[in-house]
């Protein structure tokens, strides 16, 4: 039963107490609740709602905060007011909330402002959700109002890349390949790289007409190099790299450790291709510092999922890539789970490319309370396949310069 | 819920006093003996209400009860004495002890209706916001028992307590007054309201990504498909909306971890746009809803 319903059972209760006792001065009281119910009779449901929302900045590096800032203000009516919106659990809630009750007095318009504070938490495109407004009659006399305020916000967050320029150890050896690209210096191949400007010395074949006459200067297209060393990373995104929890998965590890890495090795001239275990998708092998952008996206959005799919499949899906100066590069968190199926696709890896494939091991178990236990299987598991391989932990930074120490 | 248990108590003292006023000759004896032991009068007025408060509390709070079914108790406690009527001289006392449990029924639909909400919004929402809410609530409600209360004191003045009524305020009025808001409220539709624009609004609770993605998957003849895809698993709310003019009857949302089967729980039209929200539960505890649906 609802307030309404005992409103109207409790309007006559003294009428019965009066007729049972026969004092009929005991029905008179009937008058108040029939005071409060007659005036509820005059008030109408909260509505006529307005919503305005700001958001200081919708890019945000990991740990950054941003403010949330709703006006909300309320026409008609008499009753509770309720506002809030829907926050992606990636960003924290720092300082005030998102969720508001207020009372709109009746003839009198409801005028409120609030803010709250966000801090990323985990990178990726994350959203809040358009306002939500519910207005409910005071009596609740007829059915709560309900409205949607203001565009969904996307907020991006993204890792701070780290620059590892210099702590790069001036001497990184790996028998076999070059300490430099050599691309720079190669014959072009087919593989379409830019657009850039003319320099004195472009062959003439190379200008593209079309976009010259566009922009009124002069600019050639630039093609990869035959010759360049090529990295393709293999990034584990099933579930074996939900481990660690949701702010900081072996996912989340992965995708940190992956970000300046790539971003030195472009900036190295080195070509860098990227495909994700799991979801399908690859970034075909490009160089040069303009395509940093293409990789940070892919890697902001990249979330885990429940589809396997075996590093085996993953090369035979890949394997017109494997060919020339390849170093493949498989990311994932080792288990025993896995251990085969990562065992046959390093051995296939290594068929196809005639290079020895390097493990990176994730390992996010140092804060486990077995985690040392843990740590120790991965070892064993590492040493039983025999490839060479780096462990990754949250120390990001470590990780990068050992896998760099034995790429380059 | 503290507020509500306060509140609730309060409305069990104020409703005690009627019947402890109405039952008070059977305590007379317990008065003697307490006298006559100790030496400190107790008047058996304040025995019965103690007794009639302690005894309401217990079936309220300890054996959970509801409030509404313990007033109505008191309320049935109080006239039983005067079953079958009230002799003349006696009218201004039974009106005047029926004041008490006649105010308190004014806040027993308020208290029900706190209770619910409490449970509802208890999380999420600022305390000192709700806490301010129940005051301003408590003054609308008081602010609105005036001109009943002044009408009230006016008629229990011109009746003397209630002993020379006839004339002034038949009780027929009374009843036919009572009815004809009856009549009122069942009357009360909501006026429909034209919309030019549908906003379907899909509200769930389940594991999705962090950093989801809306892709549309199967369509059939009475309903379609969200897939969200990416991010990292983690159970949240899940909060979509789509401008449409075809309203489904049902609509699955997707995601790699988990699927959620969304009904049509509520409509509402609000500045031309009508807004239909979807979802799997209309329970107040529910994550599912925005607040409490009534």
């Amino acid at each position: 039963m609802n307030w309404l319903r005992w409103f109207v059972l409790f309007t006559f209760l003294p009428l019965v107490l009066s007729v049972l006792t026969g004092a009929i001065s005991i029905s008179y009281l009937a008058l108040l609740p029939a005071s409060v119910l007659a005036f509820s009779l005059l008030f109408e449901t909260p509505s006529g709602f307005s919503v305005e929302r700001t958001v200081e900045k919708t890019g945000l590096k990991i740990g950054e905060e941003t403010e949330v800032k709703v006006k909300l203000n309320v026409e008609r009516g008499t009753g509770i007011v309720l506002v809030g919106d829907v926050v992606s659990p990636a960003l924290e809630i720092v300082d005030g909330t998102n969720r508001h009750v207020f009372f709109k007095l009746p003839e009198k318009k409801l005028d409120v402002e609030y803010s709250y504070r966000v801090r990323a938490i985990k990178r990726g495109s994350h959203t809040i959700s358009p306002v939500e407004v519910e207005g409910r009659h005071f009596f609740e006399l007829e059915e709560p109002g309900y409205a949607l305020f203001s565009e969904e916000v996307r907020i991006t967050a993204s890792s701070k890349i780290m620059n590892i320029k210099r702590s790069t150890p001036r001497r990184l050896g790996r028998q076999g390949f070059p300490q430099v690209t050599r691309a720079r210096m190669g014959v072009s191949s087919t593989d379409f790289r830019e657009i850039r400007e003319y320099r004195p010395g472009d062959p003439m074949r190379t200008i593209n007409w079309k976009a010259t006459a566009r922009l009124g200067v002069p600019l050639v297209n630039e093609y990869e190099r035959e010759g360049s060393l090529i990295f393709i990373f293999y990034v584990d995104a099933s579930d074996s790299m939900a481990v660690g929890g949701f702010k900081e998965s072996a996912l989340e590890v992965a995708v940190s450790f992956m970000l300046p890495l790539v971003s030195y090795l472009l900036n190295r001239g080195y070509r860098v291709g990227l495909y994700a275990l799991g979801h399908g998708t690859l970034i075909s092998p490009v160089s040069g510092s303009d395509s940093l952008s293409t990789f940070t996206r892919f890697l902001l959005s990249l979330g885990m999922t429940s589809t396997e799919e075996s590093l085996s499949l993953a090369v035979e899906r890949t394997k017109r890539l494997l060919k020339g100066q390849v170093v493949p590069v498989v990311v994932t968190n080792l288990t025993d789970s896995n251990l085969t199926s990562i065992k046959e696709g390093l051995k296939k890896l290594l068929t196809k490319t005639g290079n020895a494939p390097v493990l990176v091991d994730v390992d996010v178990y140092e804060d486990l309370s077995a985690g040392k236990l843990v740590s120790l299987r991965k070892k064993s598991l590492r040493e039983e396949l025999a490839f060479p391989s780096v462990t990754v932990t949250k120390d990001v930074r470590k990780g990068v310069l050992k896998l760099l120490e034995v790429i380059l | 819920m503290r507020n509500y248990e306060k509140f609730s108590i309060g409305i069990l003292a104020l409703a005690s006093i009627s019947p402890g006023f109405s039952l008070a000759y059977h305590f007379n004896g317990i008065s003697s003996a307490i006298a006559g032991r100790s030496g400190l009068y107790m008047p058996p007025e304040a025995i019965s209400f103690l007794t009639l408060f302690v005894f309401s509390v217990y079936l309220h709070r300890v054996r959970g009860i509801g409030l509404t079914y313990v007033v109505i108790a008191l309320t049935v406690l109080y006239i039983l004495p005067y079953l079958g009527g009230v002799p003349v001289e006696k009218v201004p006392f039974v009106t005047l002890t029926a004041m008490p449990l006649g105010v308190s029924i004014v806040f027993v639909p308020y208290a029900h209706s706190l209770h619910s909400r409490m449970k509802s919004l208890g999380l999420g929402y600022p305390k000192d916001e709700l806490e301010n809410l129940i005051t301003i609530e408590l003054k609308t409600i008081l602010l609105s028992m005036l001109p009943g209360a002044m009408l009230l004191v006016y008629l229990l003045y011109s009746t003397s307590l209630g002993r020379n009524p006839i004339g002034l305020f038949p009780t027929y009025l009374t009843v036919l007054f009572a009815l004809l808001i009856g009549v009122i409220i069942s009357t009360i539709e909501r006026k429909e309201e034209s919309a030019s624009k549908t906003v379907l609004v899909f509200r769930t609770y389940m594991t999705a990504g962090d950093s989801f993605r809306v892709k549309e998957g199967s369509i059939w003849e009475n309903g379609f498909e969200l897939l969200l895809e990416g991010g990292s698993p983690v159970k949240r709310i899940v909060l979509l909306s789509f401008p449409s003019e075809n309203v489904p009857e049902y609509v699955v949302i997707c995601s790699p971890w988990d699927s959620k089967f969304l009904t049509k729980k509520k409509e509402s039209v609000e500045s031309g746009v009508r807004y239909i929200v979807f979802s799997t539960s209309r329970a107040p505890s529910s994550p599912d809803s925005f607040s409490a649906l009534p």
